[in-house]
């Protein structure tokens, strides 16, 4: 595979996941395939949410990937990779500001979000049949209306400039082929886990640093994210260090 | 280790003694159990006359077709099939639809939507029967079964664990 050698773009969609997968109902098509629009009227976020973007102004594509031999205990590594593929390329294009991967798969910067990545996996027999990558991107939005979870950005606010979202498509396409191989090695599951998680910790939000984190219980503490396990959970340590593991509803960030 | 050497792996055994064989190297691992294993798991669960017993497959999986060769060997080569329970009732000759991974059961695609499958529902192979969410990643688990879904075993938007049972199904529905 490489991402991006098929790619097809329409001009408005609901979602470009909901479009692949409506493709991939009727027809076979090849791992690598990208469906892109710059108008997506009902993007997914997550589950029971939407993802938000203005007519022209912002990128959404998807991705047709078949992981081959990825069973499902690995599949993190797969969000891992197109974290750092996508925060890769957007940093390549936003020269002097600071891309992070928001755990587990947002792309940030400060604390506003630029990006945000939905994959949808089909599963069956312990296998990952296929994968739809689904990404967002705020490139030209100078304004949003709609309220969120999280304080959006865009690439015209950082840079105070207009992009070509056609080239941002490219670049980051180019950036994520880096980053994903064409499959996941047979028999290295581990391997690739740990180089990938290397790269994603280098580029995470608040690794290594003190922090204050809300549990679900609703207790606030001090903490420092130090690692992320194979199946996703976040390792942070308080200030007695005590080593905890979270899921992802277990605890989120108290914002500043 | 390729295809033929599987094939030829999973025949030896079955003309062996063994009931059961792992081989592990390195992230490789395969393990085969013989029609013996569960011939001798059904001894025992007759003895025990138990309900929730692990799902034991009945057959030899010599007659299975190998799973594509460029796959983890993650040996599931036996079919989901319970043993007949000889004291009749309602879960007899039903099988189960198993989570593979740990995460949040989602019953719809989103709260808006209808559920994939309800009760009655017939279920193909390749079917989605539901979505288990984890860490942001939503996983649509299709049916290895077919059959009529007789039973949904967890609650929608509970957290599920790994071969956790999601729902019963009636191969002969």
């Amino acid at each position: 595979m490489k991402s991006g050698d098929h790619c097809i773009y329409v001009s408005s969609v609901d979602s470009t996941n909901q479009y692949v997968k409506r493709i991939i109902s009727n027809y076979k098509i090849k791992s690598g395939t990208v469906v892109y629009t710059f108008d997506q009227y009902e993007g997914l976020g997550q589950y029971g949410t939407q993802w938000y973007s203005q007519n022209g102004k912002s990128l959404a594509f998807s991705m047709y990937y078949e992981p081959l031999s990825l069973s499902p205990e690995h599949v993190f590594t797969l969000n891992m990779l197109v974290s750092n593929g996508l925060a890769a390329g957007l940093q390549s294009l936003l020269p002097g500001h600071n891309v992070k991967i928001k755990w587990p798969n947002d792309i940030v910067v400060e604390d506003d979000k630029l990006a945000g990545v939905l994959i949808q996996n089909a599963l069956k027999k312990q296998v990952v049949l296929h994968s739809v990558i689904g990404i967002g991107v705020n490139v030209n939005q100078t304004h949003f209306e709609a309220s969120y979870s999280r304080k959006p950005t865009s690439m015209a606010l950082l840079t105070s400039l207009e992009n070509d979202p056609g080239k941002v498509l490219h670049t980051l396409l180019q950036s994520l082929n880096h980053h994903l191989p064409a499959s996941m090695p047979l028999q290295k599951p581990k391997v690739l886990f740990e180089k990938t998680r290397e790269v994603y910790l280098d580029r995470l939000y608040g690794y290594d640093k003190w922090q204050t984190f809300q549990r679900s219980d609703s207790t606030i503490f001090q903490g420092k994210v130090i690692n992320v396990e194979p199946d996703g959970r976040i390792c942070i340590t308080d200030q007695e260090g005590n080593l905890q593991k979270y899921d992802l509803k277990e605890i989120s960030w108290v914002t500043r | 280790m390729t295809h033929k050497e599987i094939q030829d792996l999973i025949k030896l055994i079955d003309k062996s003694k063994l009931a059961e064989f792992k081989l592990k190297n390195g992230d490789f691992e395969v393990s085969i159990r013989s029609q013996k294993y569960f011939e001798a798991k059904q001894r025992e669960q007759v003895t025990v006359v138990q309900q929730s017993a692990p799902a034991a497959p009945a057959q030899a999986p010599v007659s299975q077709p190998a799973a594509p060769a460029e796959q983890n060997y993650q040996p599931d080569i036996q079919p989901q099939e319970k043993p007949k329970a000889d004291d009749g009732g309602d879960s007899k000759g039903l099988l189960e639809i198993k989570s593979p991974m740990v995460g949040t059961f989602y019953r719809s695609a989103s709260p808006d939507k209808p559920p994939y499958v309800q009760v009655g529902d017939k279920v193909e192979e390749s079917s989605v029967v539901c979505i288990v969410e984890a860490m942001k990643l939503f996983n649509e688990i299709e049916s290895e079964v077919k059959g009529k879904i007789v039973k949904v075993l967890v609650d929608d938007a509970s957290p599920v664990e790994y071969d956790q049972p999601l729902f019963l199904v009636d191969p002969k529905g």
